[in-house]
């Protein structure tokens, strides 16, 4: 053990961000957030660490692999979150006596899997997401879909797409070609990670009628024609059900306006095995993972609560937004005015005034920072000095208090100049010139 | 726009790869191959695409993070690499078996008798070691990076995992195979995102590449 080796590093795959990078990324947050609560969704705060048990219960065992796992005192196995979805089912189902379905909730949270890290894969990421509790008909499908189109758009991105499939075409399929439990296992296995030469070795190997199908699920993407294409490909009802859920959504998203950004995939399979409906994902050309994932999980509030309880919800991924969008290259921040108040230093009474001076401008909103002009290197530096020599960004305009009199005012922008006595009721004054 | 950055095995399988790729309209015809294989990137002004030719054990790499949008290499190398990749196509060329083999003097002709802490050299330590321990049988594994055949004549292995195709290789040795661990030929893999923002054009290829083998 090398432990002094660490002591200036983030633990593996985990990331600390300065205020440059921190700063954009709380701003997307905040408009996301806001676009979330236009549509009556309200913050929800769950804890960072779960029981082993309780998330077991909702996830299956398919996660365990790659979560971070710890022991406390009373010897409970405990996690740190991987997701969001069934800590916030287990959360409302333990609550279900205090609540009114449905219920609309939001969340920005870091969650934490123990992958190889790599480039855009960090093992604690920060997901923005949703949850629609209560409701099962197509329009919550829609609602949750066109809500985290509406937001991506809102926070800045232009090109980007939906796929959307349908856990419930494939499960027809299944029942209707009579597929074992171990087969169905296989061929979703081989459909998640497109395998496609996997896929047809297997099927070649398999005695099955009708399983030229399954041959065909990959290719079935592309705009709703696809869904006309599946109808006839698929002879059960359930398959059939799910054509006509992903029909109605399309008729929302289309009555939405939001065509251009949906494409149908009906070999999408997401990972969590408590999706029982539409599922969705998105993603932007130049970014090698998804921006968002989601889907409709009918049977997960059933397995801690025993009520059942449809719902839908999707997370997005806040850091790999602020990728995407550097990548096309969109500015991100509209930063807030921003004013330099410089001091000079005697005997304190001018760092008193400054004091008084920084309430006022900030009582208007402006962000005003005070800086003693023992920190400036010269009186006068030219304009573009100003923000590496205070370090606060941006810097609009430059407020001098030299004396107890007199204060010096300069727009960094255009250079003018004036000036204040600070004399009578001089914080009025300031408003009155300007 | 219908221009795709294809990621291309350097070696052995190139040559046979170029020419599935020249049938399939992909490169177009009157490309020469010693001329291609002596740059790193060229684009095909006839068809639009860009090529790059890499170490086929780093096709997988450039496919994975979009630096291309496909590639092509090994089923042993995707294996190998073990990350996520669409795999959509077998071009049924380059074949060869990835295999357990021990040297003839130690008279062992199973699995089972291998030695428990036998030391395995090999270039393909992620798939020889799933395999050892899906086999139940503890193995200490040396990773080398060519010439594996070399490391039981100096006893720096007592066995290897390795890829054969002939098995000339392995005779001239005097290594005998005991174990097939599994078969490669060249695959196309696709970057997630790229099977998605250029379905159009990549399922073009493919759709082509399936004609030509007739399945």
């Amino acid at each position: 053990m090398n432990n002094k080796s660490n002591i200036l590093k983030s633990p593996t795959g985990m990331k600390a961000y300065l205020p440059r990078i921190a700063l954009e990324l709380k701003e997307l947050e905040q408009m996301i957030m806001d676009n979330f609560s236009l549509w009556g969704y309200q913050p929800v705060l769950t804890p960072t660490v779960e029981y082993l048990e309780a998330l077991k219960l909702g996830m299956g065992d398919a996660l365990e692999k790659g979560l971070y796992k710890f022991i406390d005192y009373e010897g409970n196995i405990l996690v740190l979150r991987p997701e969001m979805t069934a800590p916030i089912a287990r959360c409302i189902a333990a609550s279900l006596n205090e609540i009114r379905l449905p219920l609309r909730v939001s969340y920005c949270a870091s969650v934490f899997r123990y992958e190889e890290p790599q480039a855009g894969k960090n093992r604690e990421f920060y997901q923005l997401g949703i949850e629609l509790l209560g409701a099962g008909d197509a329009a919550a499908d829609a609602e949750a879909i066109i809500l985290a189109i509406e937001s991506l758009k809102k926070a800045g991105l232009e090109d980007f797409n939906l796929d959307i499939g349908h856990v419930g075409y494939l499960n027809g399929l299944i029942a209707e070609l009579g597929l074992t439990e171990e087969m169905e296992y296989a061929i979703k296995a081989y459909l998640n990670k497109r395998d496609l030469v996997g896929l047809n070795n297997y099927l070649a190997g398999l005695e099955l009628e009708g399983k030229e199908i399954l041959e065909e699920l990959p290719l079935l993407r592309g705009p709703v024609e696809v869904l006309e294409k599946a109808r006839r490909l698929a002879d059960n009802r359930l398959s059939h059900a799910a054509l006509d859920n992903l029909q109605q959504i399309y008729n929302y998203v289309a009555d939405y306006g939001f065509l251009d950004y949906i494409t149908f995939d009906l070999g999408l399979i997401r990972g969590f095995d408590y999706y029982t409906g539409v599922v969705f994902e998105g993603f932007t050309g130049g970014l090698g993972y998804n921006l968002c994932g989601g889907g409709r999980y009918d049977h997960l509030l059933e397995r801690y609560c025993s009520v059942e309880i449809p719902a839908i919800g999707f997370a997005l991924g806040l850091e790999r937004i602020r990728l995407a969008l550097k990548n096309q290259k969109k500015s991100m921040r509209q930063e807030k005015e921003k004013k330099l108040l410089i001091y000079n230093e005697d005997d304190g009474k001018l760092a008193r005034l400054a004091f008084r001076l920084a309430r006022v401008l900030r009582e208007k909103g402006i962000v005003t920072v005070m800086v003693p002009r023992s920190q400036i290197e010269e009186e006068y530096p030219p304009a573009d000095r100003w923000e590496e020599m205070a370090s606060t960004g941006r810097v609009d305009e430059v407020y001098y208090i030299k004396d107890g009199e007199t204060l010096l005012i300069k727009e960094l922008l255009t250079g003018q100049e004036k000036s204040i006595q600070l004399v009578g009721s001089w914080e009025e004054k300031i408003w009155e010139n300007w | 726009m219908g221009e795709l950055v294809i990621a291309l095995p350097k070696g052995r399988m190139m040559e046979s790869v170029v020419n599935i790729l020249k049938e399939a309209g992909f490169i177009s015809r009157d490309l020469n191959i010693e001329e291609m294989s002596r740059k790193l990137v060229f684009k095909d002004e006839e068809t639009g695409n860009s090529f790059l030719l890499a170490k086929p054990k780093d096709v997988p790499v450039y496919v994975e993070h979009g630096a291309a949008d496909i590639g092509i290499t090994g089923k042993d190398v995707i294996l190998e690499h073990g990350k996520r990749l669409y795999e959509l196509a077998d071009l049924e060329v380059g074949a060869c078996k990835l295999v357990v083999a021990v040297p003839e003097e130690k008279g062992i002709s199973r699995l089972e008798e291998i030695p428990e802490y036998s030391r395995v050299a090999t270039s393909y330590p992620n798939i020889t070691r799933d395999f050892f321990q899906q086999q139940g049988i503890q193995v200490e594994i040396i990773q080398l990076y060519g010439s594996v055949e070399l490391a039981p004549l100096v006893d720096l292995a007592d066995l290897i995992v390795d890829i054969t195709s002939t098995g000339t290789t392995l005779r001239k040795n005097r290594l005998i195979p005991i174990a097939t661990i599994t078969e490669s030929s060249s695959r196309l893999i696709v970057n997630s995102v790229s099977y998605k923002t250029r379905f159009e054009e990549i399922n073009g290829l493919l759709a082509r590449l399936r004609e030509r083998s007739g399945n």
